[in-house]
């Protein structure tokens, strides 16, 4: 199936209320909360790996006032609001998710505590996926370069991760499919990610690699942070996509699934 | 009336039956209904599970006990913890010898019935290090293949762990966490591996200062609260009505925090 007709798919459900409630939407909602706060934890890199800094901004309330100046940053408007189960598990998850990491964040003796995006995204998406509602999200990886094998694309994700990385840069900005499996309507949601100036430092060459700072250029290493060779990845190029998996009839069922 | 046409002697007989029928049916919701009300107390299986539920000498603490005591109070119920060694919990649930258990596995449920399909909590197993030999990433396998890692006797160890290190090495005893942590720290081994980090390594751990533990994500385990089968249905769809209204365990771990 050809990109351009993904999504024309996507123009076609997103107007109406195909299913009594604009799912398409709400998926989008939902993948650019997560993807505002990783955007956080990136920012926040050099509070949560200090000895001494105030951290009192990663945690509960605070935490969501950064995302929401994120949010507001990106798509000119507040963060949306909880008025959705999934939106109301989704922030529940991202505080949970920072309070299960408090004592590596808090921890004095770690001059590196490896809660970066990737690690912090993966974390989410478990927290919120294996939460028993009928929504699951996940940082999806190229095939062909994955460090986490829990980031292997499925078949859906795959096609499209592979029409975008054979368009034009820039084209891919959003694919939504509404998709069958065993009888039970899906909407698919797959919003691509390209490698920004930021994330070079783990997933470019060896002269971006953060681990090289302050070391001269003879013992330069191709090992980054993480303990992963440098992949050579260059701005703009294709990282992968937040999917985001949407089962119609479970989320209609919702009230009946003890929720909250 | 005439009885002797056989079609009215069948009505007649029918709407007798059917009287009898709707009788027996009241009698039996008010006789529930007074079953239900003249319950005033539940039993909640546990056991210790830090720092969920401390047992000490005292009364059991902890926040799992905060949170059960403030469902059940909320449901009209007075809370009543009774210890259960961890092996026979799921089957004292089964039997119907508590009314509710705390924690409980998903593959220990059983017929019994999940306060809510959203776990409470989940469980991550993980290695713990020397702080010096933290390793933040256990997708990175070749840090920590050849490390020499201790664990409790009788712990499962998760395949991944298993497969890709050779040197794992139980070890037996009383206070084992503590006996884990001294190895570690006399560098008598490399790392520990835990089924569950968040006892060993949380802000209010007493091995905090020693030690620093990285998780194995993606092997997480659910875990939830459940209510016996044998339980009054109209007493589980209470529980699960005052469930609804709590803040989730998330939260009200957030609150504990402030």
């Amino acid at each position: 199936m050809q990109l351009s007709r993904l999504l024309l798919l996507a123009l076609l459900f997103t107007s109406g209320g195909a299913f009594g409630e604009d799912y398409p939407a709400l998926s989008l909602e939902v993948i650019n909360i997560f993807m505002a706060s990783k955007e956080v934890l990136f920012e926040k890199q050099e509070e949560i790996n200090s000895a001494e800094a105030d951290k009192s901004s990663l945690f509960g309330q605070s935490f969501l006032r950064e995302i929401d100046s994120v949010y507001r940053k990106n798509h000119g408007q507040a963060l949306p609001k909880s008025d959705h189960p999934i939106k109301t598990l989704l922030y529940q998850s991202i505080l949970s998710v920072m309070e299960d990491n408090r004592a590596l964040i808090m921890d004095p003796d770690l001059a590196y505590k490896g809660l970066i995006p990737a690690t912090f995204s993966f974390q989410l998406s478990q927290r919120f996926s294996n939460s028993g509602y009928p929504v699951k999200i996940k940082f999806v990886g190229l095939r062909n370069n994955l460090v986490n094998e829990a980031n292997n694309p499925d078949a859906w994700e795959y096609e499209v991760l592979s029409k975008v990385a054979a368009s034009v840069s820039g084209d891919g900005i959003l694919v939504q499919q509404v998709t069958e499996e065993k009888g039970r309507s899906l909407v698919r949601t797959l919003k691509p990610i390209y490698f920004s100036l930021d994330c070079l430092s783990c997933h470019g060459t060896v002269n971006d690699n953060s681990a090289n700072k302050f070391i001269s250029k003879e013992h330069w290493t191709l090992i980054n942070k993480a303990g992963f060779k440098m992949p050579n990845y260059q701005l703009g190029d294709l990282a992968g996509g937040v999917s985001l998996k949407l089962d119609v009839l479970g989320v209609q069922e919702g009230g009946n699934l003890e929720l909250q | 009336m005439n009885f002797n046409k056989p079609s009215l002697k069948f009505r007649h007989s029918a709407a007798y039956l059917l009287s009898y029928c709707c009788l027996i049916l009241f009698s039996l919701q008010v006789f529930g209904a007074v079953g239900d009300t003249g319950r005033s107390t539940i039993t909640i299986g546990t056991y210790g599970y830090q720092p969920h539920i401390k047992v000490s000498a005292g009364p059991l603490q902890g926040r799992g006990i905060n949170y059960l005591r403030k469902l059940l109070e909320s449901a009209g119920y007075k809370p009543v913890f009774q210890v259960v060694p961890r092996k026979r919990l799921a089957q004292y649930l089964a039997n119907g010898k508590v009314d509710m258990a705390f924690p409980i596995y998903e593959k220990e449920l059983r017929e019994s019935k999940r306060m809510s399909v959203r776990p409470l909590l989940f469980e991550t197993p993980g290695l713990c290090f020397r702080k010096e030999n933290f390793i933040p990433f256990l997708s990175v396998i070749e840090r920590w293949k050849k490390l020499d890692i201790i664990y409790a006797g009788g712990t499962e160890i998760i395949p991944f762990l298993a497969k890709n290190n050779t040197s794992l090495k139980p070890v037996f005893g009383t206070n084992i966490q503590d006996r884990l942590i001294k190895m570690l720290a006399s560098e008598r081994a490399d790392a520990a591996y835990v089924a569950n980090v968040f006892p060993m390594y949380n802000v209010n751990s007493r091995f905090y200062r020693s030690i620093a533990c990285s998780n194995f994500y993606g092997h997480s385990s659910a875990v939830y609260i459940a209510m016996s089968d044998q339980l009054d249905l109209s007493v589980i769809r209470s529980l699960r009505q005052s469930y609804k209204k709590l803040p989730h365990y998330a939260e009200f771990e957030l609150e504990t925090f402030k």
